[in-house]
């Protein structure tokens, strides 16, 4: 097996120098210089992952997979930063639920990154203190069957187990055969970007989380004139637990 | 913060018969619609129960089925509470293998615990339907909390089932 004792520490150098830049004074050229870097090494990091892989190197691969997941935490909080400075709030919490997410993963990739825990409570705190509180949504689906993403049985089958790092990938459940059953509104969704956006009001819609009235462009076109709470929202992302990784 | 309440529940042999399932004889994964559900072809579980059957089935600990062999119900997936599910511990079980129950809870205290890493404020939800040592008589019982705290409740269970 391959010694990757030299790329390791390459990497950690290059991640230490840009998390220094993950703060809102920094300068948004500096920031957009990182993300560019984040992307090169992410893809550098893919091929230690490919080679470990090809040499079954679990241990190797996972934490590698841990290591794509700090770029992508990394990226999306300077991301995070630089749509705040460019008044763009609504991708600015994508964003920080993308870093919120991508840093339990790394977590949950391998044991060397359960260090990062501060760093999962500080994307916490960001959102506190930096975010209006949200309301949350949760779609409720009838699934007929799931599969495994690592082996493609039937998830209940197999031996595989949702959000765990196997051979550099995370387990995943795919739904198949679905029908959506219902939506509730909820303190604890499963993923964060499911919220309501923005809900009407008198000369339009208001946006939830810039608190400005914008065009309703639905009631424009249609000429509707719709009475009662009516909201703009996410039911859905593409992201949810069991890893936002797959393996490259 | 974690609660554990505990509630009449229907009684499992009288829903078995009427539904045509099967009496489990160790754990089982109970429907979310078990007490209402007319026919068991409408009978659904939590999509997270999967990940519970494969946690026992890795680690050896007995695990039935309410539905015949070669039938499986319908999987309900809520995008919320991050973590829910709903089993069943058997009287049989709960007198010739009392530490399984313990076993149980520390395995799903373990895998919850590394899965929500890095948010100590997430809140997972496991409901237990009990069955009396002795009767048919059942108690659901609800914990809401952290996953940590799951590893806690078996004295609670055994309680409920000496009552």
């Amino acid at each position: 097996m391959s010694d990757y004792s030299n790329e390791i520490e390459l990497f950690n150098d290059s991640v230490d120098e840009k998390a220094s830049l993950a703060c809102i004074t920094r300068d948004s050229d500096l920031q957009r210089h990182a993300i560019a870097e984040l992307s090169t090494l992410g893809l550098t990091v893919d091929d230690w992952k490919k080679r470990a892989i090809a040499e079954q190197d679990e241990h190797h691969a996972n934490l590698f997979l841990g290591c794509e997941c700090i770029i992508d935490a990394l990226s999306a909080e300077l991301k995070m930063w630089l749509q705040l400075k460019e008044d763009n709030p609504d991708a600015a919490w994508n964003s920080l639920v993308s870093a919120q997410m991508a840093t339990r993963d790394a977590m949950r990739a391998h044991k060397g990154f359960s260090h990062l825990e501060h760093r999962a409570i500080r994307l916490v705190n960001i959102e506190r203190v930096v975010f209006p509180k949200q309301v949350f949504l949760s779609a409720g689906l009838i699934v007929g069957r799931q599969q495994c993403s690592i082996c493609n049985l039937e998830y209940e089958d197999c031996s595989h187990l949702v959000g765990k790092p196997y051979m550099g990938e995370f387990c995943r459940c795919i739904l198949l055969d679905v029908k959506a059953d219902h939506v509730a509104i909820v303190d604890e969704p499963a993923n964060k970007q499911c919220r309501i956006v923005s809900f009407n009001t008198e000369g339009g819609k208001r946006n939830r989380m810039t608190w400005r009235v914008e065009p309703n462009e639905v009631d424009d076109a249609t000429g509707s004139d719709r009475t009662g709470l009516i909201t703009h929202g996410i039911l859905l992302a593409n992201s949810d637990m069991g890893g936002q990784r797959k393996r490259g | 913060m974690s609660t554990l309440s505990q509630t009449d529940y229907v009684s499992i042999s009288d829903r078995v018969a009427e539904l045509g399932c099967r009496m489990p004889t160790g754990f089982a994964i109970v429907p979310e619609n078990f007490g209402t559900a007319v026919t068991r072809q409408e009978l659904v579980v939590r999509g997270e129960s999967s990940t519970i059957r494969t946690l026992f089935r890795n680690n050896q600990l007995p695990l039935d089925d309410f539905l015949p062999d070669g039938e499986r119900p319908g999987f309900i997936h809520n995008k919320s509470h991050d973590w829910a599910a709903f089993i069943f511990v058997s009287g049989a079980l709960l007198s010739s293998d009392p530490s399984a129950v313990s076993i149980a809870l520390g395995i799903v205290s373990n895998y919850l615990t590394e899965m929500f890493r890095g948010t100590p404020d997430k809140k997972i939800k496991l409901e237990i339907a009990v069955e009396r040592r002795g009767s048919r008589v059942s108690k659901k019982l609800t914990y809401e909390g952290n996953a940590a705290g799951l590893a806690e409740i078996a004295d609670t269970i055994f309680r409920i089932a000496d009552e």
